[in-house]
Order: structure tokens, then sequence, then C-alpha cells
């Protein structure tokens, strides 16, 4: 065997067993990247870690990522959630599947203003789930839906998730953001359908109500979706229209979405302040594993490893849809162990030269890494959104991840379209003019 | 002990809150930014600049609070199929061991600010900041950090016998 596949093995065990003794991910990547140093490399570990974590944090781009936290923070706060509901539901009442819908088109606006999952599961659910209990809805489609359609929030734009991958692969920001615009909403036209058509088979699923709307009560309803539709308009039209970067998108959107609480009454000086807190919580949390996983990498690359493995996987003469394929199963089996983000840092050193060798584009490739990442979110026993479910509804991971099953399904399916027509990520981003 | 280890908490709540007065700062420079572009064509100079400073401050100020709140993520997968004496143990030992290699970490980082302060380096932007005023910041923030992970080592020891969770 190769003396850098050797390597590979004593630092992935070393990481394996880290991470079961409960060391927090981000000092699990630190702790690995350092013992890697001190056994195989004649290089100062302590300079390098420190310098590391400078280069790492020290970054313009990554200060988009407590923006659209804060962002994510205050909106969860300003009800305009409440507002979309309001608005959707004369339009939505009278399909197949009823009300189900509105979690999928609630979920997919609002991913277009939040760049996390969690918080679009939570700040939709909140709102939908108690109103279909009230409507005596099928609950297992109820949260099964919820949970699959909530992890648009990390593949529509803005995305937390996105703008570590960006960073950390060297591409634009802004291209990535919208090559997740049309896989995202296909995968939601996906929902729709399969919704849609349990609704045709069992319509006890969604019972119908007495309310009727007119068209007039239809129309007006829409100046509630303005909020919604002027934030996403003022963060991803900038981006798209090359105006802005997107951490000057991302410090837009939180004045637009500031701005709209305090109109809807829902914001004063102490919430806002409780807003900032939460960010700064969620933005370090976050950020330790980038900082852990940019000095891992880096003793990777001096290691060696990714290449050596780059090299055996060629070696092995896999088509690219068959180098796909084990892929996609090894990241469902470690999306449900890991977070989306410890999965997206740990993987990508090793992944995208790997990736990029057998001809696929590390855009495109950012986008399957997400879907799969959106997998790891429902995936028991560690999948963040049956997380917020369970906080939301009191019912065991078990049974909410039974309840999301069919769309772990349709993710898997929208993964496999995705991989044969690659051009439903590249064809936005190949448009935009500036970089 | 008890009374250091809430002393530590509530720095961890003050660093946390100065954290976020830093954020609102870092969202308002770059408005004033974009707004002083579109409308004058004049530029602030040092607002990307300064708000990756920003950035690099608050993950290190706020990582202590998240420490306290529960909020980074680790692995309890594993722990969970052990006896829970046990699985509180190796908890223990590991958050002692996290603290160790943050204070030696910290170690180095203030051996790399050392040396921006002795070679004079600077940013090199138009600024020219002196690179070490940032640096300290984040320093600052790493030993608010590893004072939290130390009064955490303290809990968990403490959680071997009463069982509570504490991380």
């Amino acid at each position: 065997m190769e003396a850098n596949l050797m390597m590979a093995l004593v630092v992935f065990g070393i990481l394996f067993l880290t991470l079961a003794a409960g060391i927090w991910v981000g000092f699990s990547l630190f702790i690995v990247g350092f013992m890697g140093m001190l056994i195989y490399s004649p290089l100062p570990a302590g300079n390098n870690m420190a310098s590391s974590v400078w280069a790492t944090i020290e970054k313009w781009e990554y200060v988009a990522l407590p923006l659209f936290i804060l962002m994510g923070e205050i909106l969860y706060r300003s009800g305009i959630s409440e507002k979309l509901f309001k608005s959707l539901v004369p339009w939505l009442y009278r399909l197949p599947g009823g009300l189900l819908l509105m979690n999928i088109v609630s979920c997919t606006l609002f991913a277009a203003v939040s760049g996390s999952s969690a918080a679009t599961t939570a700040t939709v659910g909140r709102i939908t789930l108690a109103e279909f209990d009230k409507l005596g809805y099928d609950r297992r489609l109820a949260m099964g839906s919820l949970a699959g359609a909530g992890t648009l929030g990390f593949l529509i734009p803005p995305s937390l998730i996105m703008i570590v991958y960006a960073i950390l692969a060297e591409v634009s920001i802004g291209k990535m953001f919208m090559a997740g615009i049309l896989p995202g909403l296909l995968l939601s036209g996906i929902y729709s359908t399969y919704i849609i058509y349990r609704g045709i088979r069992n319509p006890a699923i969604a019972p119908r109500t007495q309310e009727s709307y007119s068209w007039k009560e239809r129309l007006v309803g829409l100046k509630d979706l303005a909020p919604t539709l002027i934030l996403i308009l003022m963060v991803l039209g900038s981006i798209y229209g090359g105006v802005a970067t997107p951490t000057e998108a991302a410090a837009l959107g939180v004045l637009g979405a500031t701005v709209f609480a305090f109109l809807n009454r829902q914001m004063n000086f102490k919430i806002l302040f409780e807003c900032l807190v939460g960010a700064v919580k969620t933005n370090a949390m976050i950020m330790m594993i980038v900082v852990g996983a940019g000095f891992l990498s880096r003793v990777m690359g001096f290691l060696g490893i990714p290449a050596a493995i780059t090299r055996t996987i060629t070696e092995l003469g896999l088509s690219p849809y068959m180098l796909m394929i084990l892929l996609g199963v090894f990241y469902v089996i470690l999306g449900c162990l890991l977070d989306g983000f410890s999965i997206v840092v740990m993987t990508l050193p090793i992944a995208l030269p790997m990736v990029t060798a057998a001809g696929f584009d590390p855009i495109w490739f950012g986008i399957y890494l997400i879907l799969m990442v959106e997998v790891s979110q429902i995936t028991p026993p560690v999948g963040f959104n049956l997380f917020v479910i369970q906080g939301l509804t009191d019912e065991p991971i078990v049974k909410v991840a039974k309840y999301a099953l069919p769309f772990f399904f349709l993710m898997l399916l929208t993964t496999a379209i995705l991989t044969i027509f690659p051009n439903i990520a590249l064809f936005l981003p190949n448009l935009m003019t500036t970089k | 002990m008890n009374i250091l280890v809430r002393w530590i908490e509530n720095l961890s709540n003050w660093v946390a809150r100065i954290s976020a007065v830093m954020l609102g700062l870092m969202t308002l420079l770059i408005l004033l930014e974009i707004f002083l572009w579109n409308a004058f064509s004049k530029t602030t100079l040092i607002a990307d600049e300064y708000c990756a400073y920003g950035l690099a401050a608050i993950i290190f100020l706020g990582a202590g609070y998240c420490l306290k709140e529960k909020g980074h993520i680790r692995i309890t997968l594993v722990l969970g199929f052990l006896p829970p004496k046990l699985s509180r143990i190796i908890t223990f030992v590991a958050t002692g061991m996290t603290t160790l290699f943050m204070g030696y970490l910290w170690w180095y980082l203030l051996k790399m600010v050392q040396s921006a302060i002795r070679y004079n380096s600077t940013s090199g932007t138009l600024t020219n900041t002196p690179l070490w005023i940032p640096q300290v910041v984040m320093l600052i923030g790493a030993a608010c950090f590893l004072l939290q992970l130390f009064a955490t080592t303290v809990k968990t020891y403490e959680a071997i016998g009463t069982g509570e969770e504490v991380v």
C-alpha cells in the first residue's frame, strides 16, 4: 500500500476516536491535524496551527455568514412566516393535498431569504404544524413534508453551507448561489407532485375546509407576500445583477428584515439585541468547525493524502456515474452520523480533487454535495431537521424520520436527475457575466 | 471553585454581548459603504478589511458563550451506548484534553501576535493597519474561550457524580 494511504488510515482512525469520545467536531479536526503533523511532518505544528487559524478567520467573504445568520434570526421573530401563510392559503386550499402543499411552497419561498435548513424548518413549521392539527390533517405527511421541504433552506440561496463550500472550493459564492436556484425549484416541484398524488389517491389526508375565497380576496391577500418577495429581490437580485457582493447583499437583507419586523410591530431594540447574540452564537458554532477543518485540510495537503486517494480511485477506472453513486452511498452513511457543515468541510479536501479529476464541474459538485447534506438533515440518528421537528411536536426522532422517508427517496431521485443533467445547476451561473 | 465557574460564565455572557455589538457595527459599516458608494461614488476604504477583523474577533469572543449554551456540535452517539457513568468520565477526560489543547493553541497564537509586533507586520492595505491590533482582540477572545473551556471541564468533573448534563 502507498505510504500516503497508510497515513490517511491513521489520520481517519484518530478522527474517528476523537469524534466518538464526544470531543467537539471543530476541536476533533484540530487535534487530528495536529497529530498528523506531529507524526508525519518535520514542520512545526504549533506555529502552523496559529497561522492557519488567522488565515481562515480573517476573510471578508466569510462575513456573509454571520450576516445571513442574523437575517434568519430576525426573520424568525418578524412574523413574516405568518403573513406568508395567510397569503398562500386562498391559493392552495382547493388543490389535492390542500394545505400540505403549504409546507412545500412556504419552505421554498422562505428558503430564498434564509440560509439554513433548520431555520427554515423551524420558522415555517411553527406556523403550519399547529394549523394542520386544527384542520385534522394527516400528521405523518404533515411532518414528513416539513422535514423534506425544510431542507430546501440549504439548496435555495442564500445558503450558509454554500458560502462555506464556495470559499473552501475556491469558486464564486455568487455563482454557487445561482446554481442552487433551479435544482431547488426542481426538488420543490417533485415534492409538490408527490403531495398532490397522495392527495388524489386519498383525499382524507387533507380534509376540505368549509371556507372559500373569492378572487378578490386572493389578489388582495398577495400583498402579504410582498415582504418576502422584496427581500428575495434585494438579496438575490443584487447578487445576480452583480451590484453587490454576497456580503453586501447579506447586509442589505439584514436591513430589510429589520425594517419589516419593525413595521410588523414584532421588533424592538431588546429583541434585535437578542437576535445579534443568537447570531454570534451560531456563527461561533459554524466557524469553529470551519477553522478546525481549515487546519486539517492544510495538513492533509502537506501529507499528500488527497492526491494519493485521488490516484487510487482513478486507478480503479470507475465510470463517472459509478463514482457518483459510490460517493452518494458514502455520503448517505456519513449523513446519518454527522451534521451538514462537518460533512462538507471534512470530505471536501479529498472528494473535490477526485471528482474534478473525473471531469465534474466544482460548482456542480457543490450542488450535489448540498443535496447530500440535505439528505443528512433527515436521516437518523443525527439529522438537524428531525431535531427541529421533534422540538416542535415532541414526536420521537425515529418516527419523524419514518414520516420523512418518502422525501428521502425523492431527494435521491433529484440527485440522480441532476447528475444526468448537470446543466440544471450550471445554466444560471453560466449566464452570469460578473464573477 | 463554583464561584470561579460562575464568574467565568458571566464573563462569557459579557464578551458575547460585546461581540453582538461588534456584529451590529459591522453590519452598519457595510451598509454605510453601500450607501456612500451608490450615492456619492465614495468609499470608506475600510469596510472589507475591518469587517474581516470583526469576524475574526467575534468568532472567539462568541465561542465561549456558545460552549456555555451547549451550542458547539459534538457526537454523542457512541457515548450513548456506554454505561452513563463511564460516558460521563469520558466526557470529562475529553473536555479536559480539549482545554489543554486550546491552551497549547493559545500559546502559539500569543507567539504569532508577538512576532507581528516584533516585525511590525501590517495589513498591506490602504489603511496599513498593524496586524497585532486585530490579532490581540482575537487573542483576548481566545483567552476567554479557554477560561470557559476550563469552567466546563470543572462542570463535567462535578457531573460525574451528579449526572447533570453540562455539555
